[in-house]
């Protein structure tokens, strides 16, 4: 499998969309896609046409005591998603502290039994818990998602230092970072954008998304670029994210 | 750079099973040479320098040379 973690360095850096236009784009270059969604937020779903009353998923299966790959399907664009589900947070600390001990995740993969080619691509919460380490930890990459802001900044500069990091040099090597909604006309935005290429350099994906209507307007209708504005300039982007994955991935391999 | 199986774009001709990967990242505008290495310029110490945050914050993940003694035994 070719699993992939994304994750924003903070909430609200658009983090699930990156992931929605991804996999997609991914599938359009007739790639075999499951997407995973482990973000206790549950909005993943909407990027991918599931009802807004709609509160099933893996989460919810665990802690009602049901089969948690029963709430897999298949989008109409052909991508194979797991949604986390509607759970109310005692349930969910419940799930954090008792549900997933030992190889929680990696077990769950592996009974998916998925063939080599296969993409699983993680929809990471910001915050670590024992869900979001475990997957850090199955990656072959962690992509992290910036926005060019002074916040992002910060947050990166802390992660740096240890919080985030924790010396696990593993970690560390496999990280790469992604700079969304960079928009074209703000000075600092793109003074930002030239601190992030200037100071992770190597680690920075040669593709910025840049800000754009049609992203809003695309998850408004509940799907994604390819589907909603094929030839808008993020679609373009979120493309050539893609082509960029498979790319990295020829490289280094699959686990 | 090595090769990409089963991969489609648009616009682009597939030959067979596998294409070139640079092939397909210059399709998409993604510059086949690896990454543009930026060194500390002009615009990178103007940028500090306007922006009193962003200086503190860069100040503060400078790493210590290596051979820069513990001066404090």
């Amino acid at each position: 499998m070719r699993i992939l973690s994304i994750q924003g360095i903070h909430a609200g850096v658009g983090a699930s969309t990156l992931v929605a236009n991804v996999a997609r784009m991914l599938h359009e270059l007739n790639q075999d896609i499951l997407v995973f969604d482990l973000n206790p937020n549950n909005m993943l779903r909407l990027h991918f046409n599931m009802d807004w009353q709609d509160g099933r998923g893996w989460a919810a299966n665990v802690c009602e005591g049901k089969s948690w790959h029963e709430a897999a399907f298949l989008c109409e664009q052909g991508v194979h998603f797991l949604p986390f589900g509607r759970v109310d947070d005692p349930k969910y600390q419940r799930l954090m502290t008792d549900g997933l001990q030992g190889n929680g995740l990696a077990d769950y993969l592996e009974a998916l039994a998925l063939p080599d080619e296969t993409w699983v691509l993680l929809n990471v919460p910001s915050d670590l818990n024992v869900l979001s380490r475990q997957a850090l930890k199955l990656s072959l990459i962690t992509l992290r998602v910036l926005e060019p802001s002074v916040t992002c900044l910060a947050q990166l500069a802390e992660s740096m230092q240890s919080a985030y990091f924790q010396s696990d040099v593993e970690l560390d090597n496999k990280t790469l970072y992604v700079v969304n909604k960079l928009m074209l006309g703000s000075e600092i935005d793109q003074e930002m954008a030239l601190i992030f290429k200037h100071r992770l350099a190597k680690k920075r994906l040669p593709v910025n998304i840049h800000f754009d209507e049609h992203v809003k307007e695309a998850f408004a209708h509940q799907t994604t670029l390819n589907a909603y504005v094929p030839e808008s300039a993020s679609a373009h982007e979120f493309r050539a994210v893609a082509v960029w994955l498979m790319g990295y991935f020829e490289r280094v391999g699959s686990k | 750079m090595g090769q990409i199986r089963r991969v489609t774009d648009r616009g682009i001709a597939m030959g067979g099973d596998k294409i070139d990967a640079d092939a397909l990242f210059e399709a998409v505008g993604i510059p086949t040479d690896g990454y543009i290495e930026v060194e500390q310029n002009d615009a990178i110490l103007r940028i500090k320098n306007k922006w009193p945050l962003v200086r503190e914050i860069l100040m503060s993940c400078v790493k210590p040379p290596e051979n820069q003694s513990d001066k404090t035994t």
